[in-house]
């Protein structure tokens, strides 16, 4: 029998409020369940015993007393819980959390794309950089390899402005420097080609017209002759004339010079 | 540097002393300030051949044969009336002076295997290099100019003679020319160069047994810096390339043929 039953048992028994006969039957019942029979009468006799004995009646300060302290403990509680308490709990809310990670999700991100963002500019300004470094190079390299005693390095130090997108002034007027001045014939065949290429710039081709009179090799005056006729360049024809006074001038390129005048 | 003023000196004192008097031929021995280092021999020649051979010495071997002037009668000349040869050295580059303004002179020149000549001659005889491996710069107005046996590269020009060359291996970055006015141009290489050509001939033909790619029509686009224009052009050369392609061949002749053989 479980022992919560038989309490409640008990506490029915004692109760003043049951009749008779119920009395007599939850006696029975106890009795089976193990109480003495003189045992119960004394629980009841002590029991009514109980209700004769005087209460003390509480004092007003004691109520008082309570309560103030009851109203403190209140506060207290009340205090942690709406400061702290409530930031924490408010955090844990679910729109909170939801908005606390779209911030930060938002923060990670801007500051992602700004150093990715920041390193392409960087990257772009090093490789701008770098292509000038480069072509200055490349230009100072042509200066030095003209200044060389080898042909050869003349020859391909004109070569390197074939790969040059961008050629400048500077380097156009050397290379009219080098169709007057060399001293090998296949370089300045190599810087007549050079020229060749920026027929639209005005003062390379007034640098070709006037270098045709300047040219004592005939493969020279050959390649200039070739090219005024290419060009259709009108402004030769003075020239052209002049070299043709030229007593000494080779048969072929005389042939070649009249030829030129007549189809211009 | 002192070691260097001394060794020119002696050197100098050597060449002075050698010279044959009276017999036709003159001969000179120079040695070199780093034997085991590639030189380069320099000769500006007015009249006569320029034979150079390759040899196994350390030291340059200069032989000047004086033409039989046409006016001898038959006879062999005894004297001459001035030492005509003379040659100086500093840091294996090799001067060498002929006066040969007025006569005819031959030279024959030994050279170690690797050296460069810078050579130039204006009439009555030819340039021809054998065994030699360097770079040539020769030109040879009214003569021709032959290479046999040779390696490096070379940058040759004439007027009235023909160019021919014979290569058993070429040097992968220098470019080349080869241009002439009334002569042909005979280029052998060995089958295996990568080669770009870029070649011309006003009144001739263009032969080669090797599988050159043609490329006929090619355009150049160049664009300038301050003007921004872009410049297309259309031009006479045949461009090609021998295997891969690579430094740029300039071979040009206006009356003659050009043949590009491959060496067997």
């Amino acid at each position: 029998m479980k022992k919560e039953i038989i309490e409640k048992w008990m506490a029915e028994f004692l109760s003043p409020d049951i009749s008779e006969g119920e009395k007599e039957e939850l006696k029975g019942k106890l009795i089976q369940s193990g109480y003495d029979k003189f045992e119960l009468e004394d629980m009841e006799n002590l029991y009514s015993m109980l209700d004769e004995i005087d209460v003390p009646e509480t004092s007003n300060k004691l109520d008082m007393n309570f309560y103030r302290s009851l109203e403190l403990y209140k506060d207290a509680i009340s205090d942690k819980s709406s400061h702290f308490g409530a930031f924490i709990s408010s955090i844990f809310k679910k729109k909170y959390v939801l908005r606390f990670t779209y911030s930060l999700t938002l923060v990670v991100f801007g500051w992602y794309l700004g150093s990715w963002s920041g390193r392409i500019d960087n990257n772009n300004v090093k490789i701008q950089l770098m292509s000038q470094e480069i072509s200055q190079m490349r230009q100072v390299m042509i200066y030095t390899m003209l200044d060389q005693p080898s042909a050869m390095k003349r020859i391909k130090a004109i070569s390197y402005a074939d790969e040059f997108e961008n050629v400048d002034d500077k380097i156009l007027n050397t290379f009219l420097d080098t169709l007057n001045n060399d001293p090998n014939p296949n370089v300045r065949l190599a810087a007549v080609e050079a020229l060749s290429r920026f027929p639209d710039i005005q003062f390379v081709r007034e640098g070709l017209v006037k270098s045709i009179l300047k040219q004592e090799s005939p493969l020279v005056q050959v390649a200039l002759i070739d090219l005024m006729l290419k060009l259709k360049e009108k402004a030769s024809k003075k020239e052209l004339t002049r070299l043709l006074e030229n007593r000494d001038l080779n048969y072929s390129v005389r042939s070649k010079t009249q030829e030129t005048i007549r189809l211009l | 540097m002192k070691i260097i003023i001394r060794l020119c000196l002696y050197s100098l004192l050597f060449c002075s002393s050698l010279p044959f008097f009276g017999s036709g031929t003159d001969q000179i021995l120079i040695p070199l300030s780093n034997p085991d280092k590639p030189g380069t021999v320099s000769i500006n020649h007015y009249k006569g051949s320029i034979h150079v051979t390759g040899y196994s010495g350390k030291t340059v071997m200069i032989t000047a044969n004086y033409r039989n002037p046409t006016n001898s009668n038959g006879m062999k000349l005894i004297s001459s009336s001035a030492v005509t040869l003379s040659a100086t050295e500093k840091n294996n580059v090799v001067v060498v002076k002929v006066n040969s303004y007025r006569r005819t002179i031959d030279l024959d020149i030994r050279v170690p295997y690797e050296f460069s000549l810078i050579i130039s001659n204006d009439d009555n005889g030819d340039i021809l290099v054998r065994d030699v491996s360097g770079v040539f710069e020769l030109n040879n107005n009214n003569g021709d100019v032959k290479l046999f046996n040779v390696s490096g590269s070379a940058i040759i020009s004439t007027i009235d003679g023909n160019i021919l060359t014979d290569f058993i291996n070429v040097d992968p970055e220098m470019p080349m020319a080869l241009s002439t006015i009334e002569g042909q141009i005979d280029m052998n290489l060995p089958g295996n160069a990568n080669i770009s050509l870029k070649m011309r001939t006003e009144y001739g033909e263009i032969y080669s047994d090797f599988n050159i790619n043609i490329d006929k029509r090619k355009i150049n686009i160049r664009k300038h810096k301050n003007t921004r224009s872009t410049n297309i052009t259309l031009d006479g050369w045949t461009y090609g390339k021998i295997n891969n392609g690579g430094p740029e061949y300039l071979i040009k002749t206006l009356n003659g043929n050009i043949y590009i053989k491959k060496k067997k």
